[in-house]
């Protein structure tokens, strides 16, 4: 982050155009040049600039000139040249339409130059199963791999700039749906990232260095490869469709050659009930769809399945209405050294010593996993009916965002219906003198201050008419002796200073300490949404525990880590919205009536 | 002049070495920084200042680097499994939005009063792993009363015989387990359970047991573990109420060995820590340790990730005394290969 932060300032507008054509870029060599195609008037518009190899860019686009929103950031540099097709986004806090819509308003782009990659990255990409002008149908699997001395952590599919799938490491299967894209050449990317490292050692540091390690490389393989299916450009206008706000949603999709088909809107779980068909004979299929069944009806929100038959059948999901919001905080850029301020205990102590190992006082330094989680669960809760009500990351967070109102804080995870904070958290040691008890601490750090701000368990106040499940991927939040000692969860609870009020059903967290992994988001929406094959029945609780046994380490009994859930006892089998049943707590509840489920992670 | 055992340790030896035989040449790439995040945890913060060793000399033999694949089962075998496990129904292949485990192969038996739960039984072609879930989670808590009505979970022997009856029908034996030094079998349980304050025994906080796990291990080789990460090379099972089987996974990989890892001594491990060197899945290192125990483990990560290579690490078990707290940390240090 410090490499963007030191560059941001240095925006470099290398264009802005209303939708124009210029076919080529090659051999241009008076500057940068950003070229629009748009094949069709309901094929997507496609941007092609012409770029640097350790550049990393930002696309803005704007409707009147006048206001220029973000389509996409981070956006690494695909070589000499680089190509982004702009099909829209229901992520992030506003929509924008896929330019492929024809009621969506011309829009100017421009590029940005966001930040340069720290370190060239040495690598060898290969994609084993398609070439140049390879012809490829359905659903596909592209196979390719990366050879670098540098510590690759990622590879990502992208078709036509967009990404379509990741995958870890350095040997990559990715699946690809070719009947989402118009017949026709696009250009598959095969991007890898590396982690930052600064790279001393053969790219293996053995200690990492936070002056150094300041942001990650990426090198890209492009290949133009060739879609062509009998039904092709099959989209979506909404994946999360709300009807309530007014939205028709649309299917479109092309038929060659040209024959008669039958469009069943359909439950997801059970396609056998449908609500309503659409039927005709023709080269494009459009379905425009009001959201009501056939008597008129309107639907409880749920997943719907689009059952195009035109030989063969295809089928394509989208949420229907919504069922809530997700919020999200996180900090993974704390530094190592200082500041080394700790929370006060109130006159005539001082500051408190923390739990975490006696040796172990803040700051506890970076943690690189939480902005990786932050982007994959800004993509997996709004396809799940679940659109974002915010997102902010490490200095974006204030220590007041947190906090309740009565503390002069603005609470706004009680604006969501499901929240998650990732990063550090750690319990006192000794009491409080307000409290008369220790309790659990979230540290929240600003760069520009230079300060850590401490926001303790008992200046939280957790539920609201819109937040019913809080979670919070971090340690010791709930640090209970039964497991460590110093734990001091039984205090808080039993003088009822828990976060939780009875508004939210269930509040989440650990009970010692625990590993911030990556690939946490995609366990827990996963399991949030759906069955596993170890889950059945995707309960709040079976959620969390999921995530522990999937992303927590195993060490000895005495170490092993314990995610805790703490909930009303009405709220045992909740699911979130839209996914199951759940049930609003007692408001009479006092916080000693409380339970809490645990879940060791697996151990020696 | 090595001296074998017994005659099963020299044909196991004999094996390996022609299987290592036939492999030379074989390209063994060392872990990426992904992979050694994943199975052993981040870099130490800063160089160990103090190392003292009072453990055993580590492990000098048998330091072998694996390639490893998911296992293949048939639907056949599938369909004996859920006989065996009473789920009924046929096999079908597992549908595509269950993305952690699809493709794959599965038995749903629904179930009659809850909609959103039912028993199956299901195999990963994606991770060669097996998985039952009963669909119970025995949270039984009356709600008028605030009393737990969860009752009858098997004690650890209990469960520990009725996993080792499960074997045959997974079509393994304790020969493919992990064993103790000792000769042992080597095990571990532990209960999950809801935490509570008695309202009609002075708030006081009692856990009233839902279910109770066994877990074993993929053997890789004799003397050496493996390092589970989200249950990669572990088989686990998982008992409720009346003794009734709750859940079942099982993800035991391939093992085929391509090569072989060089040694290190407790001085060179040692001076790996003082010059910062080694990984580890905890926050905070003491700059000050006591080495107690080194073994050789073999890290598996959990199902959803691919992993093409065993690699052999020691893993470091060491105490510090802070503050006259003692605690113990886990170090991991990877052999060279």
């Amino acid at each position: 982050m410090k490499a963007l932060n030191q560059t941001i300032g240095r925006v470099a507008v290398v264009a802005a155009l209303a939708f124009s054509i210029i076919p080529n870029v090659s051999g241009q060599t008076n500057g940068p040049v950003l070229g629009i195609t748009k094949s069709g008037p309901d094929n997507p518009a496609v941007l092609l600039w012409s770029s640097q190899t350790n550049e990393i860019y930002r696309v803005d686009y704007t409707v009147g000139l006048t206001n220029w929103l973000t389509a996409i950031e981070d956006f690494s540099t695909q070589g000499t040249n680089t190509l982004w097709a702009d099909l829209g986004s229901e992520s992030g806090l506003e929509g924008r339409p896929s330019s492929a819509d024809v009621k969506a308003p011309y829009r100017f782009y421009r590029i940005a130059v966001q930040s340069y990659m720290s370190n060239a990255l040495p690598v060898t990409i290969t994609v084993s199963n398609a070439s140049e002008g390879t012809v490829l149908t359905e659903l596909t699997n592209i196979l390719a791999g990366a050879q670098s001395s540098s510590n690759l952590i990622a590879g990502r599919l992208l078709v036509d700039g967009n990404e379509v799938g990741i995958d870890s490491g350095t040997s990559y299967s990715f699946p690809l749906e070719t009947r989402f894209y118009p017949n026709g050449t696009h250009r598959l990317s095969v991007n890898v990232e590396d982690n930052g490292d600064s790279g001393t050692t053969g790219g293996d540091d053995d200690v990492p260095d936070p002056d150094t390690d300041i942001g990650a490389s990426y090198a890209t393989k492009n290949i133009s490869v060739v879609f062509s299916n009998s039904l092709s450009g099959v989209w979506l206008k909404y994946k999360g469709f709300r009807p309530e706000l007014g939205q028709t949603q649309e299917l479109h999709a092309t038929l060659s050659p040209p024959r008669s088909w039958r469009v069943d809107i359909t439950a997801a779980d059970d396609t056998n009930t449908i609500y309503r068909t659409f039927t005709g004979n023709s080269a494009k299929i459009l379905v425009q769809w009001d959201g009501l069944d056939s008597f008129g009806q309107d639907l409880s929100p749920q997943r719907i399945a689009y059952v195009i038959t035109a030989s063969p059948p295809f089928i394509t999901y989208s949420t229907y209405k919504t069922f809530g919001t997700f919020g999200m905080m996180y900090q993974g850029h704390h530094p190592k050294l200082s500041p080394s301020n700790r929370p006060q205990r109130g006159a005539p102590f001082g500051q408190v010593t923390f739990a975490t190992e006696s040796g172990y006082q803040p700051p506890w330094g970076k943690i690189k996993a939480v902005k990786r989680i932050a982007s994959d669960l800004a993509l997996r809760f709004p396809i799940s009916g679940y659109p974002l009500g915010f997102i902010y990351g490490d200095d974006d967070v204030s220590g007041d965002a947190l906090r309740k109102s009565s503390l002069g804080g603005s609470n706004i995870f009680n604006n969501v219906t499901i929240g998650l904070f990732a990063g550090h958290s750690a319990a006192a040691k000794e009491n409080i003198v307000a409290l008369a008890h220790p309790q659990t601490y979230i540290p929240i750090y600003h760069t520009g201050a230079g300060s850590m701000d401490w926001v303790g368990m008992f200046d939280m106040d957790l539920g609201s008419s819109n937040l019913k499940w809080a979670a919070f991927y971090s340690c010791n939040l709930f640090r209970d002796s039964s497991y460590r000692a110093n734990g001091c969860y039984s205090q808080m609870k039993n003088n009822s200073h828990l976060a939780i009020n009875t508004d939210l059903h269930i509040m989440q967290g650990y009970a010692t300490e625990m590993s911030v992994r990556h690939d946490m988001g995609l366990f827990w929406v996963v399991a949030l949404i759906g069955p596993t094959s170890l889950t059945s029945d995707n309960t709040v609780l079976a959620a969390w525990r999921f995530v522990c046994l999937k992303t927590q380490p195993v060490e000895p009994a005495s170490n092993a880590n314990v995610s805790r859930s703490v909930y009303w006892e009405e709220c045992v089998s909740d699911h979130i919205y839209g996914y199951g049943s759940q049930t609003d707590p007692d408001p009479d509840h006092i916080q000693p009536e409380l339970l809490e489920d645990d879940q060791m992670a697996n151990h020696t | 002049m090595t001296k074998w055992r017994t005659t099963r340790e020299f044909c196991v030896a004999m094996m390996l070495a022609c299987a290592l035989h036939a492999s030379a040449g074989e390209h063994i790439p060392a872990p990426t920084e992904t992979d050694l995040e994943d199975l052993v945890g981040e870099s130490l913060p800063y160089p160990i200042k103090s190392a003292k060793w009072v453990a055993n000399e580590p492990p000098k033999t048998n330091l072998f680097v694996y390639a490893i694949q998911p296992k293949s089962f048939r639907p056949e075998f599938l369909k004996l499994l859920a006989e065996s496990l009473g789920v009924q129904g046929n096999v079908q292949q597992m549908p595509a939005s269950m993305i952690l485990d699809a493709p794959g192969y599965w038995i749903r038996e629904p179930n009659g009063t809850n909609k959103s739960s039912w028993k199956s039984v299901a195999f990963s072609q994606r991770s060669g792993s097996i998985t039952f879930t009963s669909g119970e989670d025995n949270h039984k808590w009356d709600l008028k009363t605030h009393k737990p009505l969860a009752h009858g979970v098997p004690d650890e022997k209990e469960a520990l015989q009725r996993t080792l009856a499960l074997l045959p029908v997974l079509g393994i034996t304790t020969n493919d387990l992990e064993h103790m030094p000792d000769g042992k079998l080597k095990y571990a349980s532990d209960t999950e359970g809801t935490w509570y304050n008695d309202r009609y025994d002075n708030w006081t906080r009692k856990r009233y047991i839902r279910q109770i796990n066994i877990q074993f291990w993929q053997k890789i080789q004799d003397g050496a573990s493996v390092l589970s990460i989200g249950g990669g090379g572990m088989l686990r099972v998982g008992y409720i109420s009346e003794g009734r089987l709750a859940e079942l996974e099982m993800t035991f990989r391939q093992v085929r060995p391509v090569g072989s890892a060089s040694p290190k001594t407790s001085k060179e491990l040692a001076k790996m820590l003082q010059s910062g060197k080694g990984r580890t899945f905890r926050q905070y290192i003491p700059e000050s340790l006591t080495i107690t125990n080194c073994t050789l483990v073999y890290p598996e990560a959990n199902s959803y990730t691919k992993q093409d290579f065993l690699w052999p690490f020691y893993a470091l078990d060491a105490v510090a005394v802070e503050e006259g707290e003692t605690n113990g940390f886990r170090i991991y240090e990877p052999l060279s290969w």
